[in-house]
C-alpha cells in the first residue's frame, strides 16, 4: 500500500454507492471495506475512516445493508459483518445509473469533441 | 450487548485490524497502534456522527443537559429550594383555581346525553298572570332579565302539548321561604320534582330506585336521598332503605340514594332529599300550589329535546302552550280578585337555554370573582417568575467564565441556550409537580372556598354541586403553565448569559471595573414586580374599604345585640287557630328572661333568608281609595307580619303614630268578641316612610286607609303608624313596606331578642325558656343579624383576605427582587465604589448612588401598576361599595406602603456599599 500517493477526498454522496458496490462482492466488515476501496482505486480514493462508520450505520438504518456479528475462525475473533439486502441492490442500481448520467454530462462539458461515450 | 457497546467494539476492532496491517508492513507494535488510532481519527466524534445517523443524538444531548442541570440543582440547595417552592405555590394556586373554573364552566352534567337538555325561561314586560312578584329570577339572555320559574298549570300545559321535547320535567327548591324541618336533622334542602325528573335527566340511583311518575301523586311518601346527606345524617348505613325520614311531621319512606356527584340540574345547590311534587303540600301554605295558576315560582322547567329538533322549532312548538296557560291565569286572577280581566298585557316569550353544563346560576354568580381570582394568581405567578429570572440572571453572571469557556471550546450558542433552558425546565417541572400535588391535596378546601364565594342566593351554608377532581383539561393546563413559566423566567437569562464577548470574559476578574452594570433586564423585572405588587395592594385596599363601608352603612335598625331564634309550631302540633296565642305566650315568656331587654317576633326578619332569596321580600299588592288604575298596577309593597315592640326591639324610630300591641292582632280581635273598641281599628297597619312618600304624598298617613283584599275592600286597613326606612342589605335601596300584626297562619316565626350582653351566649337560656312554653316546639336556626350580615359579605371578605395575603406575598417577593438586584450591582461595582470612596466620596453619597439605581424601575413600576388598576376598574366596580375603583387615596396609600418596604429592602445593600473598605476592594482586584 503506497502511503505517499496523493489521495483525493471523496464526494460524500458517492461513499454510499461505493460501499454498496463493495458489499456486492461479498459480506465484509468495516475495516475490509475501507481497505478494499483504497486498494482497488490504488490509493487514489481515500476513505476517511471516520466517515465510514457513520455511513455504514446510515445505510443500515435505511435498510440497504444488514449487520451481524460473526465468528472468524482464522483470527479467533468476532467481527461485525455487513451484508447487502435486495433493497440495497436496487438502490445500488439506481445510484449507478445516476452516476453514469452525471459523468456523461460532465464528460460532454469537458471534452465535447469526443461525442457520446461508450455505454 | 447494547448499541453503544456494539459501536465501541466495532471501532476497537477496526483499530486492531489496522494496527495489524501496519505491523505486517513492518512497523513496530506501538507505532502501528498509534498510527492506526490516528488514522481513525477522533473516536468521540465518530460516535457522535453515528448517533446522529441513528437519529438519537438529541436524546443523548438531553440526557447530558438534564444530568448537568440536576447536578447544579443539588449543588445550590438554597436557590433550588426557594425556586421550587415559589413555583409550587404559583402553579399549585393557578391549578386549584383553574380546576374550579373548569368545574364551574366546562364540566358537563353527570347525566345521559347532556347536550340534549334545555332549561326554560320566559319574559314579559307586564305579567298580570303572576301574583305579585312570586317568580324566580332567571338568567340574563341578550340583555333581558328573564324569569326562571313557571306555574304548575303552565308546566302541565307545556308538558302535555309539546311534540318537540321527549320529556319536560319540573323541579322546585322552595328554599327557606317554605322550609322543611326534618326532625333530628334540623333544616334541610328539599327538592320537589315531577315524576319524570330522573328519567329526563337519564340517571339511576346508586342504592334502591329513583322516583317515577307513579310516585307523583298527592300524598306520596317516597323520598330519595343525596349521597352527601346519606353519609352525613345517616352515617352511610347500608340498610338505609329500611328507614324513614320525617319532613314537617310526615314520615317519608326512603326508596333510594343517588350516586356521588349528582346534584340535579343546578350546580349551585345539592338537595338533601328529593320528593315528588305531589308532596309539595307539606311545605306550602293553604292554597294548593299545584293548582294555583298565578303562583309562578312553583316549577323550574327543563326538558330533553327529541333528536333532530332545533331550538327554534322547540320554541315555536312550546311557546303557544305557555301563552295559553298565561291567558288562563289572567282570567283566573281577575276572578280571584273580583275585578275585570286585564286584556292588554305582554304575551310571554319563551327562552330555551343550553343545560348541558347545568343552570347558569353558579356561573353567573361566581364568574366575576373567579376571574378576578385567576388574575390575582396569574399576577403572583408572574412575580414569582420575575423573581426567579432575576436570580438566574445573577447566577448567570457568576457563571460567565464557565459559559465563556464552553463557547470557546466549540459549543454553539444555541446549544448553550438549550442547556440553560433545560435547567429552567427541570426547576419548573419540579415546582409544577409539587404544585399540582398540593392543589389536589387541598382540593376539598378549595371547593369549600369556592362555595364561600356563592352569594347568599340559596343560603350561606348550602353545599356546592360541583365536585373538583383530576381532569385532563386541568392537567394539560398545569403542564402548559409549567412550561410557559420555565420559558418566561429562563429564556431571558439564558439569552443574556450567552451573549458575551469571549476573550474579555475569560480574562476579566470576577469583580469588573468600568462597564457599569446597566442591566436593563434586571430593572425591567423589578419594574414588573413593583407594578404587580402595587396592583394587588390597591385591590386589597379597595376591598378593605368596601367591607368597612358595608359594615358601617346604617340599615335603619340596630343589629348589634340582636338574637334571632326560629320556631315552627306546626310540627309541634299547634293548630293554626291557636298559633297567634302561642306566639304571644312565647314572646311573653322570653320577656321574663334576665338579660333580655325586649322581645318581638316576625315572619320576615331583616337579613333573614326570605328577604334575600327572591326578587324582593314577599310582596303584596294593595289598593287605595282614589287610586287611579294606572297607579294601582304599581301598588305593591313588601309585607311583613310583626309582633308588638318590633320597632322598639330593632331600634327603628317610629316617626309618627304608634306600634302594635297585643290587642291589635287576631288574638286581640278574637278576644274582644264583644263590642269592638271604636278607638282601635279592626285591621291596623304600620307603613314606612318610603311607602308614605310614594303612595301617601301630601296626605296625613294616620288618616289614610288602604286594602289588601282588592278590589272588594279598598279601605279595610287603617294606618296607625309610620316608621323610618330600613333595608336588608347595604346595597339595596329602601322600598315601601307594610307591617301588619303577626297572625297565626304563618309557619315559621322568627323571635327577635335584644340582649344586654353577647347574643350567642343567651342561646341555651332561650332554648330552655322555649321548652317551658312547649316541649314539642323547639327553637332552631339560632343566629344573629350580625352573623347573617357577615355571611352576605362572604364574597367581599374572602376577596379581601385573599388580596391582602397575595399582596403581602407579592410585596415580599418584590422586595427580595429589589434587594437581589441592588446586591448584585454592589458586588459588581465594588472596585468602582472603592475608588470613589478612596477619592473622598462620603458614605451617604454612596448610599444615595445605590438607591438611585432602584428609583427608576420602582417609579415606573408604581406608575404602571396604578395605571393598570385604573384601567381594570370597570370589572371590579360592581363588587365595590362606597368607593370607586379609581379612588386616589387608596392608590396613594398602596404606593406609599410599597415605597416604604422597597426602601427598606434597598437600604440593606446600599449600606453595605457604603461600608466597603476602599483599600480592600482595590486589592481584591
Amino acid at each position: 500500500m503506497t502511503t505517499s500517493a496523493k489521495r483525493h477526498a471523496l464526494l460524500r454522496g458517492t461513499l454510499d454507492m461505493l460501499i454498496l458496490r463493495t458489499l456486492q462482492w461479498r459480506p465484509m466488515h468495516g475495516h475490509d471495506i475501507a481497505k478494499h476501496i483504497q486498494r482497488t482505486t490504488e490509493d487514489v480514493l481515500q476513505v476517511e475512516h471516520g466517515s465510514l462508520y457513520p455511513a455504514l450505520h446510515r445505510l443500515r438504518r435505511k435498510g440497504w445493508i444488514t449487520a451481524a456479528w460473526e465468528w472468524q475462525k482464522a483470527l479467533n475473533r468476532e467481527f461485525k459483518f455487513y451484508n447487502l439486502t435486495p433493497g440495497g441492490r436496487r438502490q445500488l442500481a439506481t445510484e449507478e445509473a445516476q452516476w453514469r448520467r452525471v459523468s456523461k454530462a460532465i464528460a460532454r462539458v469537458m471534452w465535447p469533441a469526443l461525442g457520446t461515450s461508450e455505454d | 450487548m447494547n448499541r453503544e457497546d456494539d459501536l465501541d467494539k466495532e471501532l476497537r476492532d477496526h483499530v486492531d485490524l489496522e494496527a495489524e496491517d501496519r505491523m505486517d508492513a513492518g512497523l513496530p507494535r506501538s507505532e502501528a497502534r498509534a498510527a492506526a488510532a490516528r488514522q481513525l481519527g477522533s473516536v468521540a466524534l465518530i460516535k457522535e456522527d453515528v448517533r446522529e445517523a441513528w437519529g438519537t443524538a438529541w436524546i443523548e444531548r438531553m440526557r447530558q443537559d438534564l444530568a448537568f442541570a440536576a447536578r447544579l440543582m443539588r449543588k445550590t440547595p438554597g436557590f433550588t429550594a426557594t425556586a421550587v417552592l415559589t413555583l409550587a405555590i404559583g402553579v399549585g394556586a393557578s391549578t386549584a383555581i383553574f380546576s374550579q373554573i373548569n368545574a364551574v364552566f366546562w364540566k358537563t352534567l353527570p347525566v345521559d346525553r347532556p347536550q340534549e337538555l334545555r332549561s326554560l325561561a320566559w319574559f314579559g314586560q307586564k305579567h298580570p298572570f303572576v301574583a305579585g312578584t312570586n317568580v324566580i329570577a332567571g338568567p340574563s339572555v341578550a340583555g333581558i332579565e328573564t324569569f326562571g320559574s313557571f306555574s304548575y298549570p303552565a308546566y302541565k300545559e307545556m308538558r302535555d302539548g309539546t311534540r318537540t321535547f321527549s320529556q319536560l320535567a319540573c323541579w322546585a327548591d322552595l328554599g327557606e321561604a317554605r322550609p322543611v324541618v326534618m326532625r333530628d336533622v334540623g333544616f334541610g334542602t328539599v327538592h320537589f320534582v315531577s315524576g319524570n325528573y330522573f328519567d329526563t335527566l337519564g340517571v339511576r340511583a346508586a342504592i334502591g330506585r329513583i322516583l317515577t311518575p307513579e310516585d307523583d301523586t298527592p300524598g306520596t311518601t317516597a323520598a330519595v336521598l343525596s349521597e352527601p346527606f346519606w353519609r352525613r345524617s345517616f352515617g352511610g348505613r347500608a340498610d338505609i332503605l329500611q328507614h324513614t325520614i320525617d319532613l314537617n311531621g310526615k314520615a317519608f319512606a326512603i326508596v333510594g340514594v343517588m350516586s356521588r356527584g349528582f346534584f340535579g340540574i343546578d350546580p349551585s345547590t345539592i338537595p338533601d332529599v328529593i320528593v315528588a311534587t305531589g308532596a309539595v303540600q307539606l311545605a306550602a301554605s293553604t292554597v294548593n300550589p299545584l293548582q294555583n295558576p298565578v303562583l309562578w315560582q312553583m316549577c323550574r322547567v327543563f326538558g330533553r329535546l327529541r333528536s333532530g329538533v332545533t331550538d327554534q322549532q322547540a320554541r315555536t312548538d312550546v311557546e303557544p302552550w305557555l301563552r295559553q296557560a298565561a291567558d288562563d291565569a289572567v282570567t283566573a286572577a281577575a276572578t280571584m280578585q273580583r275585578r275585570p280581566r286585564e286584556n292588554d298585557y305582554d304575551a310571554p316569550r319563551l327562552f330555551l337555554l343550553d343545560a348541558e353544563r347545568g343552570l347558569g346560576t353558579l356561573r353567573d354568580a361566581v364568574s366575576t370573582p373567579l376571574l378576578i381570582l385567576m388574575a390575582v394568581v396569574v399576577a403572583i405567578l408572574l412575580i414569582a417568575c420575575a423573581n426567579i429570572a432575576g436570580l438566574l440572571i445573577v447566577r448567570g453572571a457568576a457563571r460567565e467564565r464557565e459559559i465563556a469557556t464552553r463557547l470557546a471550546l466549540g459549543a454553539s450558542r444555541g446549544r448553550l441556550i438549550r442547556q440553560l433552558l433545560t435547567e429552567s425546565l427541570l426547576l419548573s417541572a419540579a415546582g409544577g409537580a409539587l404544585g399540582v400535588a398540593l392543589a389536589y391535596a387541598f382540593a376539598r378546601t378549595s371547593a369549600t372556598l369556592i362555595s364561600r364565594f356563592m352569594p347568599t342566593v340559596y343560603g350561606a351554608d348550602r353545599s356546592l354541586g360541583v365536585i373538583v377532581s383530576p381532569d385532563a383539561r386541568v392537567l394539560i393546563f398545569s403542564a402548559a403553565v409549567t412550561i410557559v413559566t420555565a420559558l418566561v423566567f429562563g429564556g431571558l437569562p439564558a439569552c443574556r448569559s450567552t451573549r458575551i464577548a469571549l476573550i474579555s470574559s475569560i480574562k476579566r476578574s470576577k469583580t469588573g471595573v468600568g462597564r457599569s452594570s446597566r442591566l436593563p433586564a434586571d430593572k425591567l423585572l423589578v419594574a414588573i414586580q413593583a407594578a404587580l405588587s402595587v396592583l394587588l395592594m390597591i385591590g386589597a385596599g379597595l376591598f378593605l374599604r368596601t367591607i368597612t363601608n358595608l359594615r358601617e352603612t346604617p340599615l335603619g335598625y340596630d343589629p348589634g345585640g340582636l338574637l334571632y331564634a326560629r320556631i315552627e309550631p306546626r310540627t309541634g302540633g299547634i293548630p293554626s287557630a291557636q298559633r297567634a296565642a302561642f306566639f304571644e305566650r312565647a314572646v311573653k315568656r322570653f320577656e321574663t328572661i334576665p338579660g333580655i331587654t325586649s322581645v318581638t317576633a316576625t315572619d320576615n326578619p331583616p337579613l333573614g333568608r326570605a328577604a334575600t332569596i327572591f326578587l324582593g321580600a314577599p310582596a303584596a299588592r294593595f289598593c287605595m281609595p282614589g287610586m287611579t288604575p294606572h297607579a294601582e298596577r304599581d301598588a305593591s309593597a313588601a309585607l311583613a307580619g310583626v309582633a308588638p315592640r318590633y320597632f322598639e326591639t330593632l331600634r327603628t324610630p317610629v316617626v309618627t303614630g304608634r306600634e302594635f300591641d297585643w290587642l291589635d292582632g287576631e288574638a286581640g280581635n278574637a278576644a274582644s268578641s264583644g263590642a269592638p273598641d271604636p278607638s282601635r281599628p279592626r285591621f291596623p297597619a304600620i307603613v314606612n316612610e318610603a311607602f308614605a312618600r310614594r303612595f301617601l304624598a301630601g296626605k296625613n298617613p294616620l288618616d289614610s286607609r288602604f286594602g289588601l283584599n282588592c278590589p272588594s275592600q279598598p279601605s279595610a286597613i287603617q294606618i296607625i303608624g309610620v316608621v323610618a326606612d330600613s333595608k336588608n342589605l347595604p346595597r339595596q335601596s329602601s322600598s315601601p313596606r307594610i307591617y301588619v300584626p303577626m297572625g297565626g297562619s304563618i309557619n315559621v316565626v322568627t323571635l327577635i331578642l335584644r340582649t344586654g350582653g353577647r347574643p350567642e351566649a343567651m342561646i341555651p337560656t332561650v332554648r330552655r325558656a322555649m321548652a317551658d312554653v312547649s316541649v314539642n316546639v323547639p327553637t332552631f336556626g339560632e343566629t344573629t343579624p350580625i352573623e347573617l350580615r357577615e355571611q352576605q359579605m362572604q364574597q367581599e371578605r374572602l376577596l379581601t383576605n385573599l388580596l391582602i395575603a397575595f399582596g403581602a406575598v407579592a410585596l415580599l417577593l418584590s422586595s427580595i427582587g429589589i434587594y437581589g438586584m441592588l446586591a448584585y450591582l454592589v458586588t459588581r461595582r465594588t472596585s468602582e465604589i472603592g475608588i470613589r470612596m478612596a477619592l473622598g466620596a462620603r458614605p451617604a453619597a454612596v448610599v444615595a448612588m445605590v438607591l438611585r439605581e432602584s428609583i427608576g424601575p420602582v417609579a415606573v413600576g408604581l406608575a404602571l401598576g396604578a395605571l393598570t388598576a385604573i384601567v381594570a376598574a370597570r370589572w371590579v366596580n360592581t363588587l365595590l361599595f362606597g368607593v370607586t375603583a379609581y379612588d386616589p387615596r387608596t392608590i396613594a396609600a398602596a404606593a406609599l406602603v410599597f415605597l416604604a418596604i422597597a426602601s427598606l429592602a434597598a437600604l440593606l445593600p446600599a449600606r453595605r456599599a457604603s461600608r466597603i473598605d476602599p483599600l480592600g476592594a482595590l486589592r481584591a482586584e
